[in-house]
């Protein structure tokens, strides 16, 4: 199982697509909570709780469209470009490829 | 070292049967390979030949019967890719990766360590500046390599081959014939598909034809031909299913 999070996670960071998508994550995300913190009037940024919400939530948001979408990617991309024949004939027991795809992109979407 | 059941026949199918919808794609196939043996199979397009190879490798589950690897089904082999290797389409390669990327993580989901990348690259004679290259900048020919190396990646036991002559150049071919020829001598195993009869004729041991899903010839190559050629032979076994 190791070895296939390992698969996985090097197939994420070989295409452009994929780096593209994780780079836009780090992009967007960041240019999100930049434009709330200097674009937002000062009261709306007076208390904490504002704060939370506006960065959390901006930011996680975002954060979580992209994984989503990286997730997805991670699959249909194999099926689009026939990659997934090699991947089963290499992992047959096809729940542990579809758990390692999961996780990887929960941890490059959250990450 | 595997775990691999060597004592067991490479390939065993036992009446292999194969529905899509209304199609049958394989019926009532049966058939055994012999270690060391090369063997061409042989069949009109949409015979079954690609069927019977997915069946083999776990990639479609049979309608009926049984399509074993080593005695058990491909999906229960302790580490396939050690045991078998496979070309199945030449496009199967994402093609913004690397040659030498997509081979890097086969190895990682297989637990082969990378020098065993570099290896079958050289192997298979797909220089470094074109290994780093993306694949979609690669030639027919150069797919079916880099196919091949994926498929030896595990140093298998058994090779199933669907077409891998296609696009290769006079020099591929004939790398080819003598890797397989090669590979068969220390006892591995070859099933090979292929529409070119001349070049099967030069390399295999044995052949089966197929059509319409049903076995016509399971034969050595010298019994089938019997003084006539493996072409005349193969016509006429074909005609003979469609009439």
């Amino acid at each position: 199982m190791i070895a296939q999070i390992r698969s996985e996670a090097y197939k994420l960071a070989t295409t452009r697509t994929n780096a593209g998508i994780a780079a836009a994550i780090v992009g967007l995300v960041s240019l999100a909570v930049l434009l709330h913190a200097f674009g937002l009037p000062v009261e709306k940024l007076g208390n904490q709780y504002q704060q939370r919400g506006i960065f959390i939530d901006v930011g996680v948001n975002l954060g979580i469209l992209f994984a989503a979408l990286l997730g997805a990617l991670s699959i249909t991309s194999e099926f689009r470009t026939g990659t997934i024949r090699p991947t089963l004939l290499v992992t047959p027991r096809r729940a542990q490829v579809i758990a390692a795809k999961t996780l990887c992109a929960l941890l490059a979407g959250g990450g | 070292m595997t775990g691999l059941d060597t004592a067991a026949d490479p390939v065993v199918v036992e009446r292999l049967t194969k529905r899509y919808g209304r199609t049958t794609a394989v019926e009532d196939l049966s058939f055994t390979l012999n270690a060391g043996t090369i063997t061409g199979f042989l069949g009109p397009n949409g015979a079954g030949k690609s069927t019977t190879l997915r069946l083999l490798l776990g990639l479609a589950a049979p309608t009926s019967g049984t399509a074993f690897v080593f005695g058990r089904p491909y999906a229960e082999l302790a580490s396939p890719a050690r045991a078998v290797g496979a070309i199945l389409e030449s496009g199967d390669f994402h093609p913004a990766r690397s040659g030498r990327g997509h081979l890097r993580m086969l190895a990682l989901a297989a637990g082969i360590g990378w020098e065993r990348v570099d290896e079958v690259l050289d192997r298979v004679e797909l220089g470094a500046a074109a290994a780093s290259r993306p694949v979609r900048t690669y030639s027919m020919g150069m797919r079916q390599r880099l196919g091949l190396a994926a498929a030896l990646l595990g140093n298998p036991r058994l090779l199933l081959l669907d077409e891998p002559i296609n696009g290769l150049d006079p020099t591929g071919v004939h790398w080819l014939r003598t890797a397989l020829r090669g590979f068969a001598a220390d006892g591995g195993t070859v099933l090979v598909s292929s529409h070119v009869l001349a070049e099967v004729a030069q390399t295999v041991d044995r052949v089966l034809i197929i059509n319409g899903g049903r076995l016509l010839a399971d034969a050595a190559i010298d019994e089938l031909a019997g003084g006539r050629n493996l072409e005349d032979a193969y016509l006429q076994l074909t005609a003979e299913a469609a009439s």
